[in-house]
Formats: C-alpha cells, structure tokens, sequence
C-alpha cells in the first residue's frame, strides 16, 4: 500500500465505518420493530441450523484427518488446512471493481488469497498493508482464475470478470452438455485459491459450439452490494 | 481562508460518502461518484487554482482509498474541473440548473477521459465501451441531481463571506 493510502485511510475510514454502522443500526432497529415476530423465528430456526451445523463440521474434521492418514499411508503429503480470517469491508469503488477490507492483522493473509462471504467468491486480495487489504472482485476486468462447471462430467475452464454481478467462463473444452443453472465453482488447479468455492451458476451459453468457441455467461452468486463481512480463505 | 476549509470539508464528505454510501445509494444500477460531484461543483465556486487543487485532492483522496491509479485520476479529474469552471467561469452565481448541467457534463467528460487514458482498468474483454459509456451518464445524472442541493449549500456557504467582505 502506497503513501497517501496509509496517512489518508486512518483518518477516512473511521468515519465512513461510523456513517455505515449508524444506518446499519437505524435500520435494524427499524426491522425489529416491524417484524419482531418473524425473526424471532428465524432466530429460532438459525440456532437450530447452527447446532445442526457444528455436528457437520465435526464429521468433516474427521473426514479430513481420516483422508490424510490414507494419505500418508500412500506416502502422499497431508491435505493443507485452509487458512480463515474474518474481515469487514470498510470502503468500496463499485467502478473500479475494489474494496478495502480490515482484518485482525496478527493472522497471516497473502496477496492471492480468495475472499468469500457465505454466498460463495467475492474476489481475490491484491495488496496488503497492515491489517487492511484492497480486494479485486470477481466482477473486475482485470480478475481472471481457473473454475470448473459441477457437471457431469465436469469441465474446467478460465472464468473473468466482465460486468457488474456477471463474470464470463471461456476456454472450457468439450462443454455442449453444459445447461443454464450448473453450478461453477472455482478449481482445484489454484495454487492459492482453495478448490470447489462456488462462484456462480451459468446463465446463458454465449457462443455456437460449430465455432470452437464455448463461452458462457455466469451469474455470480455474491451480491457485491451487499457484501458487508468476509472471509479471507488461503491454502 | 474560508474557501480552503470549506473545500477541504468537501473533499472530505465525498470521501466519506463515496467509501461508505455511494454502493447504498444505487438507484436502477445509478451510483453517484462523490470524488467528481464535490471537484466539479466546487468548480463553480473557485478560482481556477483551487479548482486544480480541489479536483487533484480528489483523485489523491480516490486513489489512496481504493487503490486506484494515481495517474489517470488525476489527469481526468483535472481536466474536467478545469473545463467546467472555464466555461462557465462565473463563479457561485450560477443557478441551480445550469449548475447541475454543468456537472453532468463534467462528470462525462471525466469518465469519458479515465476511459481514454486508463482503459485496461475500465474495459474488459467483455465489457463494452457503449456499456460503460451508459453507466457513466446513468452516474452524470445522478451527479447532476445530487448537485443541485450541493451547490445551494456551497452557495449559502461561501456567499455570506463575499457579502462580508
């Protein structure tokens, strides 16, 4: 991060994190007072969710350890566990297809790293100072990664970012049976970004396949202006 | 002394507001940019030095907070403040719909500028230039109408000084 960023930003993004909070809590205040009743039930139904969930994890864990003693057995290096660190959006530029997020700076984050939320990719970390990080989204340009398409069989091909909330999956070979509504997730030939992060789901094939060209138009599952907390997820 | 407080407030508010609203305010795709809505309307308010500096403060200020590039903000922003305050050139007594003309042409000739200098980072190989070129008059509107009550402010501001003095 350059000069300006680390004298400008402190004094800045206190404020706008302020202004954010303050309509953040008028507005929660204003939803629990109009629909008290329906989220207390929803409530209700995430503790449920979360308990049901902390049983999954759990099996998961396992799951893992038990891939990577047969692993080690077939003399194959152990699974990596993948790195997770919380964030929270304090400045976004839907033009240039950035955010800046903070993060608790004792947990490491490397530039590369996939940043998610619970809907699936928000983007990518392109540069670190500190405890803050500018995040290039999936809807940027200039973002391009591998992806695969969870089809039968599965196609692997380059996905890039090409309008607000779309992004476009090119170079996927043998892929006349894809069909709108396959889910496309990132892939598992990323040396930084962790494998099967869904990113979308396709939208509309874009290319005549008697051309030799596959291209489809995939709907991104993030909505980016509703991206508030997010993960940092490395390898 | 009156003008640089007030401009750097300015500066300030659309720095806050674009970092923490302008996402919020998006009306049928429409998001206003705060870092050439505050230039372009003090442009009407200035003389043609602070306008340069006010319209450079505000491409440092975009640039540090969002990591963009320095350059082509600069040379946009600079370029279209200084047009707006040229062809207008008479300062705070303009009303409020010539004003927000103003500022819906300054905000095109300035993404139109950022586009031409800078496109690696505006187009894509997807996205087109009528693409983007409808976002930026989607955002000139906006700009337009957010400016009207922004220049009655800056106007009730900085009058009252120039009646004092």
């Amino acid at each position: 991060m350059d000069y300006p960023s680390r004298i400008i930003g402190p004094v800045v993004l206190p404020l706008s994190q302020a202004i954010r909070g303050g309509l953040d809590q008028i507005n929660a205040s204003f939803q629990g007072f109009t629909q008290s009743r329906a989220l207390v039930s929803e409530n209700q139904r995430l503790r449920a969710q979360m308990q049901a969930n902390s049983q999954y994890n759990e099996v998961i864990r396992n799951l893992e350890e038990r891939i990577n003693v047969l692993r080690r057995m077939n003399r194959l290096q152990a699974l990596e566990a993948r790195r997770k660190v919380p964030a929270e959006v304090v400045a976004y530029d839907v033009r240039q297809h950035r955010i800046q997020i903070i993060f608790d700076g004792s947990q490491p984050v490397k530039a590369g790293d996939a940043v998610i939320n619970g809907d699936g990719l928000v983007g990518r970390i392109d540069s670190i100072s500190g405890s803050r990080a500018y995040v290039l989204l999936a809807t940027s340009p200039a973002f391009r990664m591998g992806a695969m398409v969870m089809s039968q069989p599965p196609v692997a091909g380059l996905i890039r970012g090409s309008t607000s909330g779309r992004m476009t999956l090119g170079n996927a070979e043998s892929a006349t049976h894809l069909k709108p509504g396959d889910q496309v997730t990132t892939s598992t030939f990323s040396e930084t970004i962790p494998p099967y992060i869904p990113i979308g789901r396709i939208e509309q094939r874009l290319s005549q396949p008697e051309f030799g060209i596959e291209e489809f138009r995939v709907r991104l599952n993030v909505q980016m202006a509703h991206v508030r907390e997010v993960l940092v997820v490395g390898q | 002394m009156q003008r640089l407080i007030v401009s750097l407030l300015a500066l300030l508010f659309a720095a806050v507001f674009q970092t923490a609203l302008a996402n919020e305010m998006g009306v049928f795709g429409a998001t206003p940019h705060f870092f050439i809505l505050v230039p372009l309307s003090l442009a009407l308010a200035l003389p043609a030095k602070g306008v340069i500096w006010a319209a450079f403060g505000a491409a440092i200020l975009q640039g540090a907070l969002l990591g963009s590039d320095y350059g082509p903000l600069v040379f946009s922003l600079c370029i279209a403040a200084y047009l707006v305050h040229r062809v207008l050139g008479v300062g705070i007594e303009v009303g409020a719909i010539l004003g927000a003309v103003a500022v819906v042409a300054g905000t095109l000739v300035a993404l139109v500028l950022l586009l031409l200098v800078n496109p690696g980072a505006t187009l894509g190989p997807t996205t087109s230039v009528v693409g983007y070129l409808q976002m930026s008059l989607a955002t000139a509107v906006y700009n337009g109408v957010l400016a009207v009550p922004l220049l009655a402010l800056l106007r009730r501001t900085l009058k009252v000084k120039s009646a004092g003095i």
